[in-house]
């Protein structure tokens, strides 16, 4: 009786965390995963979305795309934004240890970088246009003032990605620096406390302690920058570059969707980057087991 | 990987069961009342004034309820096409006017309700070039809503400082590119100080420009033809060499931002930025005008939106509603406290519509009009892309235009 009642207890005890999981898997499930799963019967059709019918076209999308030269220049586009991943990560982790001190003033820091974080997007997307206007724009003052040469920003091809990316990293760096703050207050003073008696320099203790320690907090942001990549679509759509210098695949995928309405090819194409993310994804993690190994 | 699939079997049957089970809302009727859902693009103004309409139209017709709602501009493409693929659209919507033949070619509106709005009296009562483009197989399927031509605003400032005339603005393009070349202020360096036409190509501008030099947009098919057409390249090369000999630039300014901000000093554009400079530039002295002409014609082209009534909406109700919506008295309406422009031809001829001579003039457009063919957003991107590269490349005009041409056709002719 006494052993029945304790087993009821355990396998009550065993449900909570799912119960406290529910929620947010239930959400992710309906508003992510059936969305995403549904987009691969519907790249088999031709359905426009401006009515209900839709006419199976077999593997008529999937053809079309690789043929498409658009699709490709937005993913070669695309492909240009992996500059940020190392980008934002060396500026998350360089704020992270300047950061990490207890020293007056830190905590009022640590909430002004993080703040980018929690502004909307578009919101600040638009007053980075203006700061990004050639001739009137904040940064092209910067510069004049410095005595530098004024720079193109989103209206020259050349710099649009950067101008974006540069943006991007101010938005995202409090994101890397928080995930790196946690990683350092884990790292036992001991450690370096034998380091420095061994007579390690800072240098050394960053290079063979600090950053090899800081392992799991590299992994989680390398493999969450990268997928923000796969879907960067706000940031491009406000900040719209020059002569589509700056449209991604989710720019594209949302012109083909939204705007010519053909949702069966924008499905393939959704679905392709779907299939991208995943492989990314397993990869990354199976390297990262490896290593751990 | 065998769990995994299974996961994915479960995920597709789910979602399939979840989408095939949208709901099918009809026009409900209850108490002899039947209930009219409308959605239109959302502006303060605009909302007010339909509420407005809204409560007469429900005074003068009590066996009708209409239900609206107000959605931004930005979200309204996101929130309506899911309803159009759901079957669950409101009973009547506003759409871009080329928008029509799309949804009336996949069902998903209905042509008006012959017994309530006749197609002769559609003819015979409004402006042709703002409804012909609401036609579809001998159909109308919508009556038109924020109708826009093309008009000259100038900036009087400049004017009297480059020694023009600010009441006598340019009436032929001779005249216009001279005052656009005299307005245009650079510095020491060659920098843009001032410019003194902010155009860059936007599609009704330089439809308007090249049906007046003789050239055409469209072959009597609804095909784009310009490229095939030497007459509308020649006037697409004269319209961009302003642009491409220095006189204005987008990394300038933005070219409207750059109009009330007093850095450009003439535009052409919509009548609605008279309403809307009221309150965005309230103290810029400006002074519009008529598009200028060539040999004597100020030929200008004409964009709109419709109100259109799904294929599900109770058709007598929904065509009754866009009746009143396009009718002579809420027309008025729109015109005297909005300034956007009236297409009943009664309307269109009456003087004492308009006080403001602003607006006066505007509604005079109207009358030497012809139907922009470039109305819905991936047309528009067709265009504007192609227009980029013509501005900001060395890419021959020629090419360009082939290439545009092509794509606008391959659009246009895209089974849906």
């Amino acid at each position: 009786m006494k052993n029945k009642a304790i087993k009821q207890g355990l396998n009550r005890t065993r449900l909570i965390p799912y119960m406290f999981v529910a929620p947010a898997v239930l959400y992710i499930i309906a508003v992510t995963m059936i969305p995403a799963v549904m987009a691969l019967p519907i790249s088999f059709t031709n359905w426009s979305a401006l009515s209900p019918n839709k006419k199976f076209v077999g593997f008529e999308n999937y053809i079309r795309l690789i043929s498409d030269k658009a699709y490709w220049e937005s993913c070669l586009v695309m492909a240009k934004f992996f500059f940020y991943v190392p980008i934002v990560m060396a500026t998350g982790l360089g704020a992270a240890l300047l950061l990490n001190q207890q020293q007056k003033g830190t905590q009022l820091f640590r909430v002004i970088f993080y703040a980018p974080v929690i502004t909307s997007t578009v919101a600040v997307a638009i007053l980075f246009d203006w700061f990004y206007q050639p001739t009137f724009g904040l940064f092209n003052a910067i510069l004049k003032s410095l005595g530098l040469s004024p720079i193109g920003w989103l209206q020259d091809p050349a710099t649009a990605v950067p101008s974006v990316i540069l943006f991007k990293v101010w938005k995202d760096f409090g994101t890397a620096m928080l995930i790196y703050l946690a990683g350092l207050q884990d790292i036992g003073s001991e450690v370096k406390e034998a380091a420095m008696v061994d007579g390690a320099n800072v240098w050394q203790r960053f290079i063979h302690i600090t950053f090899p320690l800081l392992k799991p907090s590299h992994t989680y942001l390398l493999l969450t920058n990268i997928i923000n990549v796969f879907m960067i679509f706000q940031e491009t759509y406000v900040l719209e570059g020059a002569l589509n210098s700056t449209r991604t695949v989710v720019n594209y995928i949302y012109e083909q969707g939204f705007q010519s309405f053909r949702m069966g090819y924008a499905s393939a194409m959704s679905f392709v980057l779907f299939l991208f993310i995943i492989i990314v994804t397993i990869v990354q993690q199976r390297f990262s087991k490896m290593e751990l190994a | 990987m065998k769990r995994l699939l299974s996961v994915l079997m479960v995920l597709m049957l789910t979602s399939a069961v979840v989408f095939a089970g949208g709901s099918s809302e009809e026009s409900a009727a209850s108490d002899g009342v039947t209930t009219i859902r409308y959605w239109q693009h959302s502006s303060a103004a605009r909302d007010e004034m339909m509420l407005k309409v809204i409560e007469m139209f429900e005074a003068q017709y009590p066996q009708y309820k209409v239900e609206a709602e107000f959605i931004p501009e930005a979200d309204y493409n996101q929130r309506l096409i899911p309803a159009l693929a759901t079957n669950t659209a409101p009973d009547v919507f506003q759409i871009q006017q080329g928008m029509v033949s799309k949804l009336a070619e996949v069902g998903s509106i209905q042509p008006l309700d012959n017994s309530v709005m006749s197609t002769e009296s559609i003819q015979s009562d409004y402006l042709n070039a703002a409804v012909d483009g609401l036609n579809y197989n001998g159909m109308y399927y919508g009556m038109p809503t924020d109708t826009q031509t093309i008009i000259l605003l100038y900036n009087k400032d400049h004017f009297r400082a480059a020694g023009l005339d600010p009441e006598n603005p340019p009436q032929t393009w001779d005249e216009f590119f001279d005052a656009a070349r005299k307005l245009t202020i650079k510095d020491e360096n060659g920098n843009l100080v001032q410019s003194g036409w902010g155009g860059k190509g936007y599609w009704c501008e330089v439809a308007a420009f090249v049906v007046q030099h003789g050239g055409t947009m469209n072959d009597e098919n609804g095909d784009f033809n310009f490229a095939d057409n030497p007459a509308s390249v020649e006037a697409i090369r004269q319209y961009i060499s302003f642009y491409k000999d220095g006189n204005y630039s987008t990394s300038f300014t933005a070219n409207w931002a750059g109009f009330r901000q007093g850095l450009i000093s003439m535009m052409l554009g919509h009548p609605a930025m008279i309403g809307n400079l009221v309150t965005t530039a309230p103290n810029l002295d400006y002074g519009v005008a008529l598009i200028p002409a060539y040999e004597g014609r100020h030929t200008t082209c004409i964009s709109s939106w419709a109100y259109v009534a799904s294929s599900r909406a109770d058709s007598v109700a929904a065509t009754t509603f866009i009746q009143f919506l396009a009718s002579e008295e809420v027309e008025r309406m729109w015109t005297e406290e909005t300034g956007q422009l009236p297409v009943s031809l009664s309307l269109v001829d009456d003087p004492s519509i308009a006080s403001d001579p602003k607006i006066a003039l505007a509604i005079d457009s109207l009358k030497d009009s012809f139907v922009g063919t470039l109305q819905t957003g991936a047309l528009n991107s067709i265009w504007d892309d192609g227009m980029e590269r013509i501005r900001d490349t060395d890419a021959d005009l020629e090419t360009v235009l082939h290439e545009m041409q092509t794509a606008l056709n391959e659009e246009l002719h895209t089974q849906l």
